[in-house]
């Protein structure tokens, strides 16, 4: 087990490394995502009933397009300097490899996202940074990393991996987005009696289900 | 008996490889035994490349299994994969990461014990310790191709597979390459691809010769010679 997870940190922690030496995916990812939010911050109309609404609504907007750039760019990272199969020679099981590539996806959204909310708290002048928007944000980001990541890993492979990608991610990772976007403008507001509770555990429970069925199909995902 | 000396190091057992639209390999029956280098020979689109990537486990065959010390690579424990060190036409190395950070990476995936030593150990093999903390991104294709041999062999492998080692290397290299696997890898089970001939056979201890129309013979290198005097006379 130990030896599993060192596997799982050596892959996540390279990613990592990588990243840190060239800063390519961060930089990009957020000049677009911040420029998003700002465009659609004064954009918008501010309206006190509409702005919970809007807040979430934008945010996660944001997310899912950091997170496509994230997922696709850590695998196109991969596949043009060294192949996958680089990673498939070494004695490491697929899933390791599988689950490796979504910790490093995670912590950069983990990153960008703690840039993102800040900056959302300030401009839409909505208090994101609660334990309750954290916990909403954690558990769907699990989730739409873990799908990312392997339809980034079958994509990528392919000749038009440009247009593989959002065809295979965006209607996958809908569901769970928008319940994140119910889930966030509920605890921003508490008026409307939702049980937040619940919607963390919706959240969690897709979270779960989507991580270990695609450390399954990885590993056929990556075959050829 | 260890397995590695009671099956032999590479059984192809009825291999096919078919593509979309070609045959890369069709009907391979092959076995090398422990200790025996293989040059494998043939014109382009031989299946030279696939044969060694399905081999090598990065590819699975249409039909067929491939054993690797008994065992089918493809249904294998990834731990089985240590015994395999494996380079292809791409060198397999981050290229914004350093020689060194790259070989420490895979020494680590690999599990090398004291990965560090092992680095210095093989750089000295290669004469490649003034590239090691260098970037990839700015190295020449023959000294990558000379770090890319260096990974391969960093877990010390019982099998070797080398599809086009020579590609690109200068004589100089190419003699330091030739001295390496004809000395200090002397008891490893060495499958390897080449164009230049000349260069590979006295290397070898066997010769595979592939044909586009996938037919496949294989010889030792004293009936190659014989073969080769018998053609020219």
């Amino acid at each position: 087990m130990k030896t599993y997870l060192t596997q799982v940190w050596d892959i996540s922690y390279k990613d990592i490394r990588l990243e840190m030496r060239t800063r390519q995916m961060a930089v990009s990812v957020l000049v677009i995502v911040i420029a998003l939010m700002i465009v659609t911050n004064l954009a918008i109309p501010k309206s006190v009933d509409a702005t919970f609404t809007t807040t979430a609504t934008v945010i996660w907007l944001c997310i899912l397009i950091a997170s496509f750039m994230v997922v696709m760019r850590n695998f196109v990272i991969e596949y043009d300097q060294i192949g996958f199969h680089g990673l498939i020679m070494c004695p490491v099981p697929r899933d390791a490899i599988y689950l490796g590539k979504v910790v490093s996806n995670l912590i950069f959204l983990l990153v960008i996202e703690s840039i993102l909310f800040p900056l959302s708290s300030i401009l839409f002048d909505v208090p994101l940074l609660t334990p309750t928007v954290a916990a909403i944000t954690g558990m769907a980001t699990i989730g739409i990393v873990a799908a990312g990541t392997l339809f980034a890993a079958i994509s990528v492979n392919t000749k038009a991996r440009e247009i593989m990608l959002p065809v295979l991610f965006f209607p996958a990772v809908i569901p769970i987005v928008l319940a994140a976007v119910d889930a966030t403008q509920n605890a921003l507001n508490p008026s409307y009696g939702a049980n937040i509770l619940e919607d963390i555990g919706v959240l969690a429970a897709l979270s779960l289900a989507i991580i270990a069925t695609s450390a399954i199909l990885f590993n056929f995902a990556v075959d050829e | 008996m260890t397995n590695q000396f009671k099956y032999a190091a590479i059984e192809c057992d009825n291999v096919s490889k078919h593509y979309i639209s070609e045959r890369a390999l069709d009907h391979l029956d092959i076995s090398i035994k422990t200790g025996e280098r293989l040059l494998v020979i043939g014109p382009n689109g031989s299946g030279k490349s696939t044969l060694i990537n399905v081999i090598g486990g990065l590819i699975r065959p249409t039909k067929g299994i491939i054993r690797i010390h008994g065992v089918d690579i493809h249904k294998s424990n990834p731990e089985h994969r240590k015994t395999i060190g494996i380079l292809t036409h791409r060198p397999f190395l981050y290229e914004d990461f350093t020689g060194r950070e790259n070989l420490t990476f895979f020494g680590k995936l690999f599990n090398v014990p004291n990965v560090s030593y092992r680095i210095e150990e093989i750089a000295d093999l290669f004469t490649i310790s003034h590239l090691l903390d260098r970037r990839v991104s700015l190295l020449s294709h023959g000294n990558r191709k000379r770090l890319g041999m260096a990974r391969t062999i960093i877990h010390d492998p019982n099998v070797i597979l080398l599809d086009e080692p020579d590609s690109g290397l200068d004589t100089h290299s190419l003699d330091e390459l030739a001295r390496t696997l004809g000395q200090t890898l002397q008891s490893k089970t060495i499958v390897l691809t080449s164009h230049n001939v000349d260069w590979a056979l006295p290397l070898v201890t066997d010769v595979l010769q592939l044909s586009t129309r996938q037919e496949a013979l294989k010889i030792s290198i004293q009936e190659y010679h014989s073969l080769h005097e018998l053609r020219k006379s």
